[in-house]
């Protein structure tokens, strides 16, 4: 059962198509991958499917309901959650308060109160293990701490759909397979999860289905095995390599003349 | 007929003013993004130096160079051991700050040259007018155009073809990129501030030139060179200069049509529904374009 | 790339939430003996006191907009402005003082509504910008205004109509020694409610992280929406209070920046978004003032600038970090702020 399908969206700035009639779904429970390379538009995939910016064209469905014309404050309501590239902390509350704040205003935030949003927030850092920095200051998280934090803020709005947005950046070896068997551990609760990576083993790994975006199009879809293997995703992070090997070979028979 | 003509030199006057006036405003602007509230302090020190220059003897056109000397030095030192301490800090403590300077100079010119306009006695081969097109045109503000227009085509000629006006340019741009290249950042701080005391101070002695030098002067041309920025965007050196000749037009008809308090007023209007449908000004953002 | 802020968050600017604090408590102390001292206070310390309750009212709206919402808005003349004539004017005209008075609020309401759009989207210093120039335009519209009877360039002179004008002037002064009493210890109730409430909790978060703030359900746009316009109401009904006491509405001190830039470097003093940090930096400037006396306006400005450089340049979080003792006071305690917000 498909919790959001994207229709035809298309987002134009200006003359310059940053993603150009892309299909997708998302089956609930499902982890799928967003790949392409640099540019490729995956950003701004993002930034139109949780609701920062709106579609030149196109129409998103969540739970068969036409949300395109939700903000990105209503889309958290109705249950979309997400993680950002570069962690977006406040600042002047603590671990804890920032989480509760997902908890205040997410989903079933409406009703509860300070006291039990935070009480809530306790829970949810035990659940990831953040519970020795919950009085702390963001800044004393390194960047694998306030990405986990970032996941902890949006398991707190009770989302049922959650974008992940480059949440390996900047972590090592350990911290990524950490990072991994959270997110495992968060579908297996139930929650859906888009996952955009440049990390592609990790996407092998964890993700259901892959889909590649590049130059704003959807080049290729299917499992991870068969995109690896797909030439057009080749080509589109390693370029045309029968021109560059002609070439090679073009200028080495010139150094040997 | 007569009217048109009075406007247009009225125009030309009063835009070559904020031209250069607003061309150093925006510099702090776009290049430190620091909004600068003590501009108005440097646009009077400018004039009550040039004034008391005057008063002790000199020509007055030869106090224009020395005061723009003078102020230049100021602004580094401002920048120097003032403003470079809130550079890295949120916006509020940078404006809070420039504005702090402000009241200690403006309050400081009140108490010591009480509210009371000073002007000047104009030089003997200034006086006196030309007959052009059937209105009486005083050399004074001619001579005053003139400096103007040639100070900012200075300031054009220096930000388009000197090094430093690159790194200037540069960093206005994209500040860690510049520092890459081996831009010394804080120099290039210091100099920008520096010039855009200078070209306040220029203002100053300018306005003290045809008009005349109160402690207020520099708050009553500020709201105007504000206006002048904000229509002409922070990208380029030619937005403040298209933007002084609009609203410079502007408060000229306005002022003769129907009374110069309407002047801002329209001034100020005009840019509240320009930033209600392009919030970043008229010219925008751009990359810098001579 | 970092998305930079307008304002950074002082240390004393907490959500103090379900901490047990008893801010509440100790509120309703300093109002209950605000109330009483008029028995022991004289005349002119009464006057003082209205002073001293006048700005902490005004201080609060604006930390409301600056403090808590973190947009640094110099509109308030507008607000205060519109208040003070409005109020004013009707009063001239024979409306009840305290329906003027509400008239004023709603009209300095009705201008930050309209404002509100326009302004609120623009990033960065164009805000800033902008709002100045919505005061400057108030102001030079006001004084050109010729309607009804009201000509905004001269001095409006309503002592006779305010009602009052038969108390002796010790009466006078206990009359808005307790009138800006309870606008005071109104601006300080919403303020405590503020950080308590989850409606606090929302502001703030817009203020730290806007793109967050939105990403975790908060309507970010109307959360400065409503803080803008409480901010404003709380400023006109001030300027309605304000024109009453002092008898006379003139149109450049209502709509002048004198008052508003006070007040700004007031809660900056102070401590701004906190409860307490702009009562602190109320009465520590209106204290420098008196020390200074009357004499001298001039050398009051020349010493609130250099107040307020000192304090951005060595103590940017107020004066209310004194709540963590003196060690946030040491030379070098002080030295380190200079040196936090440095360039490199």
């Amino acid at each position: 059962m498909a919790l959001l399908k994207v229709t035809g969206l298309t987002k134009r700035f200006g003359g310059l198509a940053a993603v150009s009639n892309v299909d997708l779904h998302i089956d609930q429970g499902e982890i799928l991958g967003l790949i392409g390379p640099n540019g490729a538009g995956k950003s701004t995939m993002v930034e139109l499917l949780t609701g920062g910016i709106s579609p030149t064209s196109g129409k998103i469905e969540y739970n068969n309901r036409d949300i395109t014309p939700l903000t990105n404050y209503a889309r958290c309501h109705v249950g979309i959650a997400r993680t950002f590239q570069i962690p977006q902390p406040f600042d002047s509350s603590t671990v804890v308060q920032n989480v509760a704040v997902g908890a205040m205003f997410g989903t079933k935030g409406r009703h509860m109160s300070i006291e039990q949003a935070t009480r809530r927030a306790r829970h949810i850092l035990d659940d990831v293990g953040l519970s020795e920095f919950a009085d702390k200051s963001p800044r004393a998280l390194t960047t694998a701490g306030l990405k986990r934090m970032e996941m902890a803020r949006c398991l707190a709005t009770d989302a049922k759909l959650m974008f992940l947005d480059e949440p390996l950046g900047g972590l090592n070896a350990t911290e990524v397979k950490d990072s991994l068997d959270l997110i495992r551990r968060i579908r297996g609760n139930g929650v859906t999860i888009l996952f955009i990576e440049h990390v592609i083993p990790a996407v092998l790994s964890l993700c259901d289905r892959v889909v590649v975006l590049a130059n704003g199009k959807k080049i290729a879809e299917g499992t991870g095995k068969q995109v690896t293997e797909n030439p057009d995703v080749r080509k589109a992070y390693l370029g045309d390599l029968s021109g560059t090997a002609a070439r090679f070979a073009h200028r080495r028979k010139a150094k040997v003349a | 007929m007569e009217l048109i003509l009075q406007i247009f030199f009225d125009s030309l006057l009063l835009a070559g003013l904020l031209a250069v006036g607003a061309l150093g405003f925006t510099l702090v602007w776009g290049v430190l993004n620091v909004l600068n509230l003590m501009y108005p302090a440097f646009i009077m020190g400018g004039a009550y130096l040039s004034y008391w220059l005057w008063s002790l003897g000199f020509d007055y056109l030869l106090t224009i160079p020395i005061t723009i000397a003078v102020m230049f030095c100021i602004g580094w030192l401002i920048q120097r051991y003032l403003i470079d301490y809130v550079m890295n800090g949120p916006h509020a403590l940078g404006i809070t700050l420039t504005y702090g300077v402000n009241l200690i100079v403006v309050g400081l010119a009140l108490y010591y040259f009480t509210a009371t306009d000073r002007s000047i006695i104009v030089p003997e081969y200034l006086a006196g007018f030309v007959e052009l097109w059937g209105i009486k045109v005083p050399y004074v503000r001619i001579a005053t155009t003139a400096i103007a227009l040639v100070l900012t085509g200075s300031a054009w000629w220096f930000f388009d073809k000197t090094e430093y006006g690159a790194a200037i340019r540069a960093t206005r741009l994209d500040q860690e990129a510049a520092q890459l290249v081996g831009i010394k950042i804080r120099t290039i701080f210091n100099l920008t501030t520096a010039i855009s005391a200078a070209l306040a101070g220029a203002m100053g002695t300018l306005i003290v030139l045809v008009f005349s030098a109160s402690p207020y002067t520099g708050d009553h041309f500020f709201l105007q060179i504000i206006t002048v920025t904000v229509l002409g965007g922070l990208g380029s050196i030619i937005g403040p200069l298209l933007g002084a000749a609009l609203v410079g037009i502007a408060i000229s008809t306005t002022s003769h049509l129907i009374g110069v308090t309407y002047g801002v007023l329209v001034g100020a209007l005009i840019v509240l529904i320009v930033l209600a449908v392009r919030p970043k000004g008229l010219l925008g953002r751009r990359f810098y374009e001579a | 790339m970092e998305i930079a802020k307008q304002m950074d968050m002082p240390k004393s600017a907490r959500f103090p939430w379900a901490s047990g604090s008893s801010s509440g408590v100790v509120l309703a102390a300093v109002i209950v003996a605000a109330a009483v001292a008029p028995v022991f206070l004289s005349s002119y310390a009464l006057r003082f006191g209205a002073l001293i309750f006048m700005y902490v009212a005004l201080a609060q709206s604006w930390n409301l907009i600056g403090g808590y919402g973190g947009l640094m808005s110099l509109a308030m003349p507008a607000f205060f402005g519109s208040g003070a004539v409005v109020s004013g004017v009707l009063v001239s005209w024979g409306v009840s003082p305290l329906v003027a008075l509400g008239c004023g609020m709603l009209c300095a309401t009705f201008i930050a509504l309209i404002i509100a759009a326009p302004t609120l989207r623009l990033q960065g210093h164009y805000f800033v910008v902008a709002t100045l120039l919505v005061a400057e335009a108030m102001r030079h519209g006001v004084l050109n205004l010729n309607v009804f009877g009201y000509s905004g360039n001269t001095a409006l002179n309503i002592y006779n109509h305010v009602g009052l004008r038969d108390l002796e002037p010790a009466q006078y002064n206990e009359f808005f020694y307790f009138a800006m009493l309870a606008l005071a210890a109104l601006s300080m109730v919403i303020v405590l409610i503020l950080e308590r409430s989850k409606w606090g909790v929302a502001l703030q978060s817009v203020r730290d992280n806007e793109r967050a703030a939105k990403a975790l359900g908060i309507a970010a746009a109307r959360q400065k929406l409503y803080i803008f316009l409480l901010s404003a109401a709380l400023a006109g009904v001030t300027g309605g209070m304000w024109a009453y006491w002092l008898g006379i509405v003139d149109t450049n001190e209502a709509f002048g920046f004198l008052i508003a830039f006070e007040v700004i470097v007031m809660v900056f003093l102070g401590g701004r978004g906190t409860l307490w940090g702009p009562v602190l930096g109320v009465c520590f400037v209106l204290a420098v003032n008196e020390w200074l006396g009357a004499g001298f306006p001039e050398l009051q400005m020349v010493i609130l600038g250099l107040l307020v450089v000192l304090a951005v340049l060595f103590q940017p979080d107020g004066l209310v970090r004194l709540s963590s003792g003196f060690k946030a006071f040491t030379p070098a305690q002080l030295l380190s702020n200079l040196r936090r917000y440095k360039v490199k």
